[in-house]
């Protein structure tokens, strides 16, 4: 079977600062990975290369047995790639159902704009509505809404929970059940190390750019993963 | 009108065309041009025509030549080479039909005119008037109520998201350019229509259009929309007025509204 992702030996740098350096990680179709680790551990870095927004990298990627283009956004889209950004990144001057409308693709898949709406209901109420009139709540579930609609075959999450209530980080996660059960490929980066290894597979951590720590997540703690955050050696 | 095209470029891409002074001029010259070789065609074809051919000029600079020059991070490296097409739009022209001046004939069309409660209206300014809202109400359209415009909004906002969920960045690049060259087509027409058209016009018409995207505030469709009609009928009203105060009104407005917003602390 092929691999939804095949990593292997990936750096990446800005300027002379290395911001990853040899990572190697494989990831099979449907599997849901918790991607953690402190500040500056390269996890953003990370999903930027694969959403093909940074070029400066060596390395081989596969997505889906298909060879990574080098910063190349639409290719990284045609891969069936999708991120929820940091920051969420909506666009400003669409409404939230255009935001929805031109996250579609030509892909066959379970999420159309019904489904999505069904999973958010405040995508629904509040479709005619920019973005900058939403709470930063109901702009995660559009963020995450747009990237559904591309009904891609590996999702990634970046900072999945920043600056949301405990109520709407709840409803993220228990939208995440429904997300997976579709057989998409999630990698997730928050920062509750234990939330994020509730719902996960398996959890790979990074310090400094490389990886410390990658296993099954199921039962994994914030104190089994202390080492491999702070870069501590036994 | 002048404006628009430059100002939508300008949003969506991000890169000031300077060679958006030739489109227009080149506007003008290939709508003479299409009279000069078919003296029978109607006037809307000689629109379309000049549009077209414009779009096209465009759309080949955007694709062969500006979108590379965009690569760079520097985006004066993109002026710069504008600029230079610029050069060459205008000095090729020259080679071909000469430094002369040429307008448009526009007949009896030019002295018509009627009068509504004790105003006389000419003909040919309210004709131009009409079809500039005419391309500002079809461009507003595209803008705002198709598909093209919402994947032409996406990437003003944020290009790399944008490609990200599949938008062809590149190719909305290339139609935008095209648009905005098409647009200055229109101007270059209307201009040619009342008064004569040099193949030096560019310079000056790129200040108008520098205007009129300071105006509007840069990149904002809407603002431009909004600043290209108020000078637009300023420049209507005021060759009414005065037939030879020329652009002179035009400039005015401009300036007062500029220190208007200087007062009020907002620039743009
Ligand atoms: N545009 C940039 N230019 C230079 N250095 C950068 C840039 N972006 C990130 N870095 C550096 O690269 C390293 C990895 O950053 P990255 O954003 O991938 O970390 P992260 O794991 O996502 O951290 P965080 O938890 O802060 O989001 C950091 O040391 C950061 O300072
Ligand atoms: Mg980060």
């Amino acid at each position: 079977m092929t691999m939804a992702l095949e990593i292997a030996e990936l750096s990446a740098s800005y300027g002379q600062f290395r911001a990853l350096n040899g990572v190697s990680i494989s990831v099979s179709q449907g599997e849901t990975v918790a991607l953690v680790g402190a500040n500056g551990a390269g996890k953003s870095t990370f999903l930027r290369i694969l959403c093909g927004l940074m070029d400066s990298w060596e390395g081989q990627i596969a997505v889906g047995g298909t060879q990574l283009a080098r910063g190349d956004p639409l290719k990284s889209s045609h891969l069936g790639l999708a991120l929820v950004p940091e920051g969420r990144m909506l666009f400003g001057s669409l409404t939230v159902r255009e935001n929805l409308l031109i996250g579609q693709t030509d892909r066959d898949g379970p999420w159309d704009i019904d489904a999505i709406e069904r999973l958010f209901p405040v995508i629904k109420e509040r479709r005619n509505a920019k973005p900058s009139e939403l709470s930063g709540g109901q702009q995660q579930m559009v963020a995450i809404g747009r990237a559904l609609a591309a009904n891609p075959r590996i999702l990634l999450f970046d900072e999945i929970s920043l600056g949301l209530s405990p109520v709407v980080v709840r409803e993220v996660y228990n939208a995440l059940s429904s997300i997976r059960n579709e057989g998409v490929t999630l990698v997730i980066v928050d920062q509750d190390i234990s939330r994020v290894c509730n719902v996960a597979d398996s959890v790979t951590c990074f310090f400094k750019g490389t990886v410390t720590f990658h296993g099954p997540a199921k039962g994994v703690t914030a104190d089994d993963l202390h080492e491999a955050y702070f870069g501590g050696r036994s | 009108m002048i404006g628009a095209g430059l100002a939508l470029n300008y949003g969506i891409l991000k890169v000031l065309q300077l060679a958006h002074g030739e489109y227009i001029t080149y506007g003008a010259f290939a709508a003479v041009g299409a009279i000069v070789l078919f003296p029978d065609l109607p006037f809307p074809i000689v629109l379309l025509a000049a549009f077209l051919a414009c779009a096209l000029l465009g759309a080949v600079a955007q694709w062969l030549i500006v979108e590379r020059a965009m690569s760079y991070r520097d985006e004066v490296v993109a002026m710069l080479v504008t600029f230079g097409m610029a050069v060459v739009l205008r000095d090729s022209l020259v080679e071909v039909v000469g430094a002369d001046l040429r307008g448009l004939s526009v007949g009896r069309l030019g002295q018509a005119n009627f009068t509504v409660g004790g105003l006389t209206l000419g003909v040919l300014p309210l004709l131009s008037l009409g079809i500039a809202v005419a391309s500002f109400g079809l461009l507003a359209f595209l803008t705002f109520k198709t598909h093209l415009g919402r994947q032409i909004r996406a990437v003003s906002d944020l290009p790399d998201i944008a490609a990200l969920v599949g938008v062809p960045v590149k190719r909305i690049h290339v139609i935008v350019a095209a648009l905005s060259a098409g647009l200055a087509a229109i101007a270059g027409v209307l201009l040619a229509m009342r008064a004569s058209v040099s193949p030096f016009s560019g310079l000056d018409n790129l200040l108008i259009a520098f205007e009129v995207v300071v105006l509007g505030g840069l990149g904002s469709i809407r603002g431009v929309l909004w600043a290209g009609l108020l000078l637009g009928m300023t420049q209507v009203v005021s060759t009414w007025l005065d037939s030879n105060a020329g652009l002179f009104y035009v400039h005015l407005v401009f300036f007062i509204v500029l220190v208007f917003r200087a007062k009020t602390g907002r620039l743009s």
